[in-house]
């Protein structure tokens, strides 16, 4: 991941190609609107094998080939993978496919065009907005909505919040335990991965609500992006609510244009793992992002395959006579498959990944607590998210914490927000993880 | 009118705000000051201890390697002399520089011992990042300032704020402002024996040789030269030491890192003493001696310790006088 200015040239070129085929994919008839669509989605996707995936194929080819003796002579590429590259592309992709269905006039202004593209706040790591979403808010006039204003300013806060305090703490001794997973012990790498699995949702939900906070400050609104997903019931619903913009953007685009559900039933599982698969892949050019997608395929398709069986087993238990242990315990169960599948996502190989989880299910050794106060934030800060989005998640009409009806409680609740971001915020060498992807 | 109202009432709301974040961040921030200067016990009692009273003969200084590695009282007892052991958890070299920038401003050891991992020299984010630990000490301090502000070119600007400075620290402060003190309660003159930890060698990855091509940070280089230049002037004994590792990455001299060459190489244009101990072959490989790849337990600092007494000992009295 960088940011390299001249890689701009990059943008500009998938936004011209598209900017054009949108055109002409209107203007034309018949199968030359397919072959339109074809030939933006191959520039689209030849710009992401080239730049993200090109050195990962060429080094799979050089193991595959030197395993049967030969040697392969495709030079290695020494570039860059652009800041953002695949929620850019995605977005461009979103609107071809839009047009090509009809669901989208072709934008005329290439300035409009441009802009929905590279529209700041969310270019580097979305929403992925959908042109019917965002391009008709660019023609219309914005006016100083006091109200709007703080709201944004709000979101913004919580997502630094959720960024600085919560993520990036947590993101400490996440790394200090698997950049030397050989060195803790089943438990600590279990722990680790729990924390991973908060660290990755504040840095990426606090991004989005900075991002979707900015865009609302401008007076423009983007897609809600992460909706409470730990407490999801089942991996299905998990999905509902994580990253929702890439997950209907598969669901849409690529799920239901292998023909979803409607299909035969082989099929339809082959579609399912198919799709998280290629999520998994739109990641990272690592295997690591495959198994995690292809894990996350395995367990929704494992889901539909034993939901009678379920359903049978939590009548015999008597566990649907008591709806809310039900719950909590199908919480708890979507937690841990997702934090099962964490492990080959934030490993850093899949050697790794197998030592990590081979660790965790022996479930061995003492628990390393490192520099106390450090772990002791990270614990706070976790029971800090919970107990915020418990009581959100009951209360499902807010966007925002802290919604006092007296103005001065609400004022106190933010500057306290601002005082605990400056005195337990990481300031120090954070990035945030999806702007590599 | 009606308008006016509205807009009036916002403003007032939006001054209050104001008014509430300046009032929490400096009552909070003196009140933080107050504290980290008060503390009983813990790190930031030693630093504080470091820069304002230590008057001992011997310091060490360093990172975690210089803080549980040196038995003050085993160098105490070869040396003849008092010794106080100044390392610091995680830092490298622009932390000891700093505490050589104000100790040596305020009386001049006899000897300093510097714990250096001569391939701590590329650059590294991290040790930029951790200067936050002097940042309690900007205003008290005005010689570290230039220092602190390699942090980030935004450091002046983050200073306005008063809670900033104890930022993720607060814990500790109120923690040591106790009698609460759960690790430090085995330190000896700022030594933190490791007891009771040997290292599991059947969990140890492949050694990997350092990477030759990580890029050199002129910062770390120039400040291993003004500490040589510092001590030169005020007439102090500075020994640059590598304590033992577990495993050598400078067991063959091909084998020297990139950075670890310039380092050794600045030592030598410096006239600077360098003792290498981590080519020591009882060390070497030895798991009873550590408590993980890069750290003594209190046996080997015991062992370590003796070896480096002797040797200094040894030394004729003039050369450190």
């Amino acid at each position: 991941m960088a940011f390299i200015p001249v890689y701009i040239l990059i943008l500009g070129f998938t936004i011209v190609v598209d900017y054009f085929a949108g055109i002409l994919l209107e203007t034309a008839e018949g199968k030359k609107r397919k072959y339109w669509l074809i030939a933006s989605l191959i520039a689209n996707i030849g710009v992401l094998a080239v730049f993200k995936y090109y050195n990962f194929l060429n080094d799979n080819l050089s193991g595959l080939l030197n395993s049967i003796g030969y040697q392969n002579h495709i030079p290695h590429l020494g570039i860059l993978l652009p800041i953002g590259l695949s929620f850019h592309t995605f977005q461009a992709m979103s609107y071809t496919i839009e047009v090509y269905r009809g669901h989208q006039k072709a934008e005329r202004n290439f300035g409009i065009y441009s802009l929905y593209v590279m529209f700041y706040p969310q270019l580097v790591a979305g929403p992925i907005e959908r042109p019917q979403n965002l391009i008709h808010q660019f023609y219309e006039k914005h006016y100083f909505e006091y109200e709007r204003v703080v709201e944004g300013l709000k979101l913004m806060l919580w997502g630094l919040f959720m960024k600085l305090v919560i993520a990036d703490r947590l993101a400490i001794y996440v790394n200090a335990v698997y950049n030397n997973a050989d060195q803790h012990s089943g438990k600590t790498l279990a722990l680790a991965t729990v924390f991973f699995a908060f660290q990755i949702y504040c840095d990426f939900a606090g991004y989005s609500n900075i991002a979707i906070g900015a865009a609302k400050v401008m007076g423009f609104k983007l897609m809600t992006n992460f909706n409470r997903p730990y407490f999801s019931r089942s991996i299905s619903e998990f999905w509902k609510r994580w990253h929702i913009s890439l997950s209907t953007w598969f669901k849409d685009y690529l799920y239901i244009s292998l023909g979803g559900n409607r299909v035969s039933i082989p099929r339809w599982y082959i579609n399912l793992f198919l799709v998280f698969t290629i999520s998994g892949l739109w990641h990272g050019a690592n295997w690591t992002y495959i198994i995690w997608g292809a894990i996350n395929g395995f367990y929704l398709v494992f889901a539909i395959v034993t939901e009678k069986w379920r359903k049978k087993f939590n009548h015999l238990i008597l566990l649907d006579r008591l709806p809310k242990l039900h719950n909590a315990l199908q919480i708890l169960v979507t937690f841990v498959l997702a934090c099962f599948a964490w492990v080959f996502f934030r490993a850093n190989t899949t050697v790794d990944a197998f030592f990590i989880a081979k660790q965790i299910a022996l479930f061995s050794g003492s628990l390393y607590i490192g520099d106390l106060q450090q772990f002791t934030y990270c614990i706070l800060s976790i029971l800090f998210l919970l107990f915020i989005e418990r009581n959100w998640e009951h209360q499902h009409q807010r966007i925002l914490p802290f919604q006092s009806n007296h103005w001065f409680k609400n004022q106190l609740a933010y500057a306290m927000l601002i005082f605990l971001i400056l005195a337990v915020g990481v300031f120090d060498g954070g990035q945030f993880i999806y702007f590599q992807f | 009118m009606n308008n006016l109202n509205i807009s009036t009432v916002r403003g007032l709301k939006i001054l209050s705000f104001f008014f509430i974040i300046i009032f929490v961040d400096q009552f909070t921030g003196r009140l933080l000051s107050y504290l980290y200067f008060n503390q009983k016990a813990g790190q930031d009692k030693i630093i504080n201890y470091g820069f304002a009273e230590c008057k001992a003969d011997v310091l060490i200084l360093g990172s975690s390697r210089a803080q549980h590695h040196y038995d003050t009282q085993i160098l105490s007892h070869h040396l003849q002399m008092s010794c106080y052991n100044l390392g610091i958890n995680g830092q490298s070299i622009l932390m000891p520089y700093a505490q050589i920038k104000i100790i040596l401003n305020r009386y001049s050891p006899k000897i300093i011992l510097f714990e250096l991992d001569p391939n701590r020299v590329y650059f590294n984010q991290s040790d930029y990042d951790k200067l936050s630990i002097l940042l309690p000490y900007y205003n008290k301090y005005p010689e570290i300032r230039p220092i602190i502000q390699l942090k980030s070119s935004y450091e002046q600007v983050k200073l306005l704020s008063s809670i900033y400075p104890f930022n993720s620290s607060i814990m500790n402060i109120l923690r040591f402002n106790t009698n609460i003190d759960i690790n430090r309660k085995w330190d000896i003159n700022g030594y933190v024996p490791i007891k009771n930890q040997t290292l599991n060698t059947s969990m140890l990855k492949i050694y990997k040789a350092p990477d030759n091509q990580t890029e050199i940070d002129t910062n770390m280089l120039n400040s291993l030269k003004d500490i040589i230049h510092i001590c030169n002037r005020k007439r102090v004994a500075l020994f640059f030491v590598c304590s033992p590792v577990f495993h050598s990455n400078r067991e063959k001299k091909s084998d020297y890192s990139h950075s670890s060459k310039r380092t050794i190489e600045l030592l030598k244009q410096e006239n600077a003493n360098f003792l290498d101990f981590s080519n020591d072959t009882s060390f070497i490989n030895n798991a009873v001696f550590f408590s993980d790849k890069e750290h003594l337990n209190s046996k080997g600092a015991d062992r370590f310790s003796n070896i480096l007494g002797e040797y200094l000992k040894n030394l004729s009295k003039e050369s450190y006088n």
